[in-house]
């Protein structure tokens, strides 16, 4: 099939846009879940405890909407091999067992409150997750 | 008298095109992994809308143009394939693309 420098060159930005759409579901799919680790691990030390259910049912249902059903976006984006994978089981220890085994050691010791520690906690888990986000979204 | 100047062979831009790159999917593989970084095979597949037999082959050309490096991993305990450029690939992407632009007016 003979191919113009015209239809090449449309060819080509159709899928840089393929692709740039891709990055932006990932990147948002990162920022969405970066937004919602600071409640999440609110949920987990400082709610009551229907909420701190809740929001274990919340996170478990929003990482299979978000991740395991889209299972066809298989881009990497920007990030290595071994970056990536060893990422997310960094993103899934500290989004999900860390804030639950954190606020079991609080409750066990009969810490009531921390709520130095607690708001620093919320405010900071995300933003590995945040970051990542944006560099996708934004191409880098 | 001066002596008539011979015409000049190959002057067009178009002849500066990569064979390897100028063909229906090929140039589609070479975008989205330029565009992209990395890809997984499943990706591509689907953004070119062709057969695995058909991308293979295309992959395959690329490869041996030393254009494209496959990798071979595991995303759970689904094999997966990521493709990428090289060095090379991706000089020769960018060659590809000034060629094209220099056709096509610089758009």
């Amino acid at each position: 099939m003979e191919l113009s420098a015209s239809s090449a060159f449309d060819e080509v930005r159709r899928v840089e846009e393929e692709v740039r759409k891709a990055r932006r579901h990932m990147g948002t799919n990162l920022l969405i879940t970066g937004l919602a680790a600071g409640p999440f691990w609110w949920s987990q030390l400082a709610a009551p405890d229907w909420v701190r259910n809740a929001g274990y049912v919340v996170w478990i249902v929003g990482g299979i909407v978000l991740y395991a059903i889209p299972r066809k976006h298989g881009l990497r984006g920007n990030v290595a091999a071994s970056w990536y994978t060893r990422g997310w089981i960094a993103a899934t220890f500290l989004l999900f067992f860390v804030p639950m085994g954190v606020g079991l050691g609080l409750k066990l010791a009969g810490v009531e409150s921390l709520n130095w520690l607690i708001t620093v906690l919320c405010l900071v888990s995300g933003l590995p997750l945040i970051y990542a986000g944006w560099r996708f979204r934004s191409g880098r | 008298m001066t002596a008539a100047k011979p015409p000049q062979e190959n002057s067009h831009p178009r002849h500066d095109l990569d064979d390897v790159i100028h063909a229906p999917v090929r140039l589609s593989i070479m975008a989205a992994l330029a565009a992209g970084e990395q890809a997984d095979f499943r990706f591509l597949k689907e953004t070119i809308e062709v057969s695995d037999s058909l991308l293979s082959k295309h992959l395959l050309a690329l490869e041996e143009a030393g254009y494209v490096n496959a990798s071979k991993g595991y995303e759970g305990k689904r094999p997966r394939t990521w493709l990428s450029l090289t060095d090379r690939g991706r000089e020769a992407f960018t060659n590809y693309m000034d060629v094209l632009r220099r056709i096509i007016g610089n758009p």
